[in-house]
């Protein structure tokens, strides 16, 4: 069961539930009842792509990273009896991850003890980094991390929902709980404040 | 650079400076026993909720009520002549 559960590919197959069909309603029932197994299996099954994305939401910091995956998996467990399989498990654990780096963001600017990109210092804490993060960055990808970083975080999180996920608008719109219009919408301006401070960047 | 860019270029290029990361393993071991230990410790039985409890509860004081209403008023019952 858990070779079956293992993550093979964590970008290459957007949206596929890593449970087989067959097993997955046995999986949301005993998920409800939360029973242990079924516990241990969703968290080796998203625990990895929750903690990437919640990862650089927060501007590549893991040890805010850490937090808010301990504090998503809690709140999933809390509120794992009212899962009515509406939604994938995967967009559900999405969008509690969401609220949370929201009520981060939310909770640093109430305290206002300094300003969030001073306090989200990237750092190398993580031992599984995948090849891909250890080759040297090009100007171009330094200047696309800025960039993202500097977006106001709705814009952020559609971004990678989009274009790092890939995630259909529907599936954002569930997580991000704003109608599929709307979430096209802000991917347009996303994707326009994002041209416009590449253009910035390479120009300066 | 200044040039329009693509859709595709803006996921190719978020992917590159995005790519996956994984938490350390202490911490993922530590998480998964705290969640799991969380879970053991929960109230798994419906029955046992107040939500359900209070109900049987109220439904067992009524019916006892409503039997000592009976015997008494067998007993008077059986007591007049």
């Amino acid at each position: 069961m858990a070779q079956r559960c293992k993550i093979t590919a964590v970008y290459n197959t957007p949206m596929v539930d890593y449970i087989s069909k067959t097993d997955y309603a046995q999986f949301v029932k005993d998920l409800r009842r939360r029973d242990p197994s079924a516990i241990t299996q969703l968290y080796n099954t998203y625990a990895d792509r929750i903690y990437s994305l919640v990862f650089h939401q927060v501007g590549r910091n893991h040890e805010v990273a850490q937090d808010i995956v301990q504090e998503t998996f809690v709140a999933a467990l809390k509120s794992a009896t009212k899962f009515r399989n509406k939604s994938k498990v995967y967009t559900w654990l999405c969008s509690i991850a969401n609220n949370k780096v929201s009520d981060f963001y939310r909770r640093q600017k109430r305290q206002a003890k300094y300003q969030i990109s001073e306090a989200l210092e990237p750092d190398q804490i993580g031992d599984e980094t995948l090849a891909a993060a250890t080759t040297e960055p090009t100007e171009r990808q330094e200047d696309a991390k800025q960039a993202l970083l500097s977006l106001p975080l709705h814009y952020r999180q559609v971004l990678i929902f989009k274009y790092i996920e890939e995630m259909p608008v529907l599936e954002i719109s569930k997580i991000m709980r704003r109608s599929p219009k709307s979430i096209e919408g802000l991917i347009t301006r996303a994707r326009k404040e994002l041209r416009a401070k590449l253009a910035t960047a390479s120009e300066g | 650079m200044a040039g329009f860019i693509s859709e595709g270029e803006i996921r190719e290029l978020l992917k590159s400076v995005c790519p996956p990361v994984a938490p350390s393993s202490e911490f993922k071991d530590q998480l998964l026993q705290d969640l799991t230990r969380g879970a053991e410790g929960a109230p798994r039985r419906h029955w046992r909720q107040p939500r359900f409890l209070v109900p049987i509860a109220a439904t067992l004081i009524s019916v006892a009520i409503g039997y000592g209403i009976w015997l008494g008023q067998a007993a008077q019952a059986t007591l007049t002549p």
